[in-house]
């Protein structure tokens, strides 16, 4: 809890000058936050230029609260999720298509043919989990996603879902139950 | 942090682990939204202010307002509204125009119009007839003359309209009310005709007792309006009533050889006719006295029955339509 406390110290300080247009108070701001950003919505989309987007629309709308007299007024982290959480389930809504091809993937550009089969096995796997992922409500997706993936806190999720703790508790619950279902209904189809 | 999860929830938490691992983010792709983050910011920084809402509120209420602008949805209900107020007032004023007017050509047009849109063979029928009774009352209220050019195209008109009528009358069955106003429309025009033909006939009488005499024609100009303004104002059933009536009354102090006599002579004429004989009702009988003068001043008959009919058509039309001429004549 000290963590979360000193952090939001922190945030305040970055939010106060933040409101101003601090150039330098802005630029910490992304430095701190946008690879973590960047790797909830990759882990969601699957797609390193959607995430690179959610990155990007998630600070404009940011900056548009700013300029607003809106935006967060402690709890600047939440905010930024929050924000990146509502642009992805829009994707979903749209039915954007989001896992990225192999083929596109630059992290494995170099790999051995070996690692590329392995590598495709993967994609499929994590293609499949992606799937019935977007498949649960939003709520569900977003706590199973902070805690299971980015290894929040139930504190840490409630506060960025606006819950008490007790409600996340319940929400992951019902989220793994339903995931539970899912995937044996995707291996039972598969079979 | 202390969750404690069932060996199917810890399966489904070690399913998710393929999206775990996430590539790593190109630091050129960081450095461009970092930059390009901060140019938004500084952009945003340097646009003015709004202002807040109670100054906004201040500003608006000092302001002149600006003009009424109307909806494109509300300058249309007011075209639409107008156009309608234009249309019924000109249908209104077309009614009641004569042959001479401007508006007569658009009444014409605006029955033709209600022609076509009636369905019904007897809904056409009933307009037919009214507007052949529109032609007559026209005819009368203008004082127009069969040789004149207007007068004569009205009753053209009122010709077309009852042929159309007898000819859908001809089509239909049972609609015998049509069938009576058609003859008593037919009979008026009949009686019209004539009584402008005794009009004619007594101007030019008079023309020559004023010639002799040198008096002026006085009540004579009058005449014309006069003949004709009783039958135009009367529907054709109360226009002969009066005629039977009147008949009636200038037969009673007759004997009643004169009406066997009549009868005798009218018999041939109401069995030639076929309208007569298919009159249903009380008209059977009014028809006969009717058109007894209309028949003897087109078939010019000699003999007694000249100075039967003579005598009646002056007694019925001349003291109907001019009391005062008939003493003259």
């Amino acid at each position: 809890m000290n963590d979360i406390d000193n952090q939001t110290f922190t945030d305040k300080q970055l939010l106060a000058q933040a409101k101003d247009f601090d150039q330098e108070a802005l630029g910490t701001i992304y430095d701190k936050y946008s690879t973590a950003l960047y790797r909830y919505a990759y882990r969601q989309v699957g797609n390193t230029q959607m995430a690179e987007d959610c990155v990007a629309e998630t600070f404009t709308r940011f900056l548009n609260a700013l300029q607003a007299n809106k935006g967060p007024k402690k709890h600047l982290r939440a905010y930024l999720y929050r924000i990146a959480h509502n642009w992805i389930s829009d994707q979903f809504r749209r039915g954007v298509q989001h896992t990225e091809p192999i083929d596109e993937r630059e992290d494995l550009a170099d790999t051995s043919k070996k690692s590329v089969e392995k590598a495709v096995q993967t994609n499929i796997q994590s293609e499949t989990v992606r799937k019935h992922l977007s498949s649960l409500t939003d709520q569900q997706r977003q706590v199973v996603v902070l805690k299971h993936l980015e290894g929040m806190s139930n504190a840490e999720v409630a506060e960025i879902m606006e819950k008490n703790v007790g409600s996340v508790k319940a929400l992951n619950s019902r989220a793994l139950n339903n995931l539970r279902k899912l995937m044996a209904a995707g291996e039972a189809a598969t079979v | 942090m202390n969750d404690q999860y069932t060996p199917e929830e810890k399966e489904t938490i070690e399913a998710l682990q393929p999206i775990q691992d996430v590539p790593e983010r190109a630091p050129e792709q960081f450095e461009r939204g970092k930059a390009a983050f901060l140019t938004e910011a500084k952009q945003i920084s340097n646009q003015p202010v709004s202002i807040s809402p109670f100054q906004r509120l201040i500003n608006r209420l000092t302001q002149p307002q600006p003009k009424l602008r109307l909806s494109t949805l509300t300058i249309a209900i007011i075209f639409t509204a107008a156009l309608m107020v234009t249309f019924s007032g000109s249908v209104v004023a077309a009614r009641n125009a004569l042959p001479d007017q401007p508006l007569y050509s658009y009444k014409l047009w605006l029955e033709d119009q209600r022609l076509t849109l009636a369905a019904r063979n007897e809904a056409q029928i009933d307009l037919h007839l009214d507007f052949a009774e529109e032609r007559l009352h026209e005819f009368q209220a203008l004082g127009l003359n069969s040789s004149d050019p207007l007068g004569a195209q009205v009753l053209a008109d009122y010709y077309v309209h009852i042929a159309h009528a007898s000819q859908l009358l001809a089509d239909t069955n049972n609609l015998v009310e049509q069938k009576t106003r058609l003859q008593e429309l037919e009979a008026l025009l009949d009686k019209l005709l004539t009584n402008q033909r005794i009009q004619d006939s007594s101007e030019s009488d008079n023309n020559g007792v004023l010639e002799a005499t040198q008096e002026p024609p006085g009540g004579d100009e009058a005449s014309p309006q006069s003949t004709l303004s009783p039958s135009s104002t009367q529907t054709p059933e109360e226009t002969e009533d009066p005629e039977t009536e009147h008949g009636s009354e200038s037969q009673e102090p007759e004997d009643n050889e004169n009406t066997e006599e009549h009868e005798d002579n009218e018999s041939p004429e109401d069995t030639d006719d076929p309208e007569e004989t298919n009159e249903p009702g009380s008209n059977t009988e009014e028809p006969e006295e009717t058109d007894e003068p209309d028949d003897s001043e087109e078939t010019e008959e000699p003999g007694s029955d000249d100075s039967h009919d003579s005598g009646s058509s002056d007694s019925e039309d001349g003291s109907e339509a001019l009391p005062d001429e008939t003493p003259e004549n």
